[in-house]
């Protein structure tokens, strides 16, 4: 195993792993579940935890869930202070002197939330031969070949393709936001600060860095975002269960 | 007397307004913010149509608007902008700095309209940031933001506002008063905010030792005291 200089041996808790659904009227979490070969990596006597953080709010929740050894899925939480339609919920799993063995985040199923919009437009146009483009003037557009049959559908809806291109379109939209458009992130009703909004909702509203911000500062931050948006969509996961059912 | 919001043409009153003022130095009567025409009444009831102009210190501020809180058993909506924007126009006199002469000295406009949607300066807002921090920061640690007079920002506000993850550790405000806080003067130590990094400073060490902390301890779990004690040796109170 490669070892940085920080190693503290913390297990990364795969988005795959953990389940739990979310109503927003009785602000309560519940059907939790925990995948059982992730809780036989820590010792039984180690707590689990949820804490939830609410963008824009100095408050956060937590909820335990008690030692490994005693808990049960299916279990329903009232959380105080409640949950937004864009909340990530971050587990942890502590040893008694307070170190934490093991975290990860996700997104919980969401019911009785409110309604979501689509950020991004799929639209039909003859590429030639690039099977997909996104163009950001007038507005924010992924054009898939028109040579393709049924090609936005397919786009929209097939695990491996979305596998594939989401992670790069993510990417290629914030770096066209930082770098090379002027529009600004604040300026209601564009698809710029929609996405800006998304960003936020990923890393808790504070962190979102300036234009004016290093460059490298802002690579870094960008693919921070890019790796927090596959493990919630659990992109690695949708193409390894495609390859199996090839395989099977 | 109710509370009230602003309307979009209110709102635009009280930007010219700002900026009339900002060149003439001066407060003149502000005649629409009562008027039905740029603003409509909320759930919150006020002592008295008339502005109190004795809200020294930012604890002053935030007993005046939890007390109408109180009474009226609703909250202010700390994200809307029509509504916060209305108090700051209300309170004005008391959120505005003045010199010897009298001249005001009006900062930008997202000191007094909420721009809530610009993470990095809704919490300028005074009103709003000062509500915030009374409602979400643990009580132990309010005498670090509200001993400072109304009309201060301060880097105090500018400085962890933006910085929520820190703040939502629920020892970091306790930790931070037995750091940085002089009980008897009642004042943040001096050099603190130093741009330039030193040992234990509140601005930029503090934040990247909680940073590595959240890496590696569950201090959410923890006191003030574990909390300085994980913190590291550089770390002292004094």
């Amino acid at each position: 195993m490669k070892k940085t200089i920080n190693f503290t041996g913390r297990i990364k808790i795969d988005a795959k792993s953990l389940r739990a659904v979310v109503d927003g009227q009785t602000n309560s979490l519940s059907d939790v579940e925990i995948a059982e070969d992730c809780l036989n990596k820590f010792s039984a006597d180690a707590r689990i935890f949820i804490d939830s953080e609410t963008s824009g709010s100095l408050s956060s929740s937590r909820i335990d869930l008690g030692c490994i050894q005693d808990f049960q899925g299916g279990q329903t939480f009232k959380i105080e202070g409640g949950l937004e339609n864009w909340d990530t919920l971050t587990i942890k799993i502590v040893e008694d002197s307070g170190k934490i063995l093991g975290r990860g985040r996700f997104r919980p199923i969401g019911k009785g939330g409110a309604e979501t919009e689509s950020l991004l437009s799929f639209r039909i146009k003859d590429l030639g031969s690039i099977p997909w483009k996104l163009e950001f003037y007038p507005t924010l557009s992924l054009y898939v070949n028109s040579r393709i049959p049924e090609g936005r559908n397919f786009f929209q809806t097939h695990p491996l393709i979305m596998a594939i291109i989401l992670p790069e379109v993510v990417r290629s939209i914030y770096r066209h936001i930082y770098f090379f458009s002027e529009v600004d992130f604040t300026e209601d009703g564009t698809w710029v600060s929609d996405w800006m909004g998304l960003a936020a909702a990923y890393n808790g509203n504070e962190e979102i860095p300036e234009r004016s911000a290093p460059e490298e500062e802002i690579k870094i931050w960008i693919e921070g975002l890019v790796e927090d948006f596959s493990s919630s969509h659990q992109f690695v996961e949708d193409i390894l269960g495609v390859k199996e059912a090839n395989e099977g | 007397m109710k509370a009230r919001k602003f309307t979009e043409k209110g709102l635009g009153e009280f930007r010219d307004f700002l900026a009339a003022s900002r060149k003439t130095k001066v407060l003149p009567t502000m005649e629409f913010l009562h008027d039905d025409k740029y603003s409509t009444e909320i759930d919150i009831t006020l002592p008295s149509i008339h502005a109190p102009k004795n809200l020294l210190k930012k604890s002053d501020l935030v007993q005046y608007l939890v007390g109408a809180e109180e009474i009226s058993g609703e909250k202010f909506n700390l994200r809307c902008p029509y509504e916060m924007s209305w108090i700051s126009a209300f309170l004005l006199e008391n959120i505005i700095e003045k010199d010897a002469a009298g001249s005001c000295k009006i900062h930008s406009d997202v000191h007094y309209i909420l721009d809530y949607k610009n993470a990095r300066r809704r919490y300028r807002h005074r009103i709003s940031s000062a509500l915030q921090i009374f409602h979400e920061v643990p009580e132990i640690a309010h005498p670090i933001w509200f001993t400072r007079n109304s009309y201060v920002h301060g880097e105090m506000v500018e400085q962890s506002m933006g910085r929520l993850y820190m703040l939502r550790v629920p020892s970091v405000a306790g930790a931070i008063r037995k750091l940085y806080f002089n009980e008897k003067e009642q004042v943040l130590h001096p050099r603190i905010f130093s741009k330039v990094p030193r040992k234990g400073d509140l601005r930029n060490r503090f934040p990247v030792k909680v940073k590595q902390l959240l890496e590696t301890y569950d201090i959410y779990s923890c006191d003030c005291d574990r909390l300085i004690e994980l913190l590291g040796k550089e770390f002292k109170i004094n």
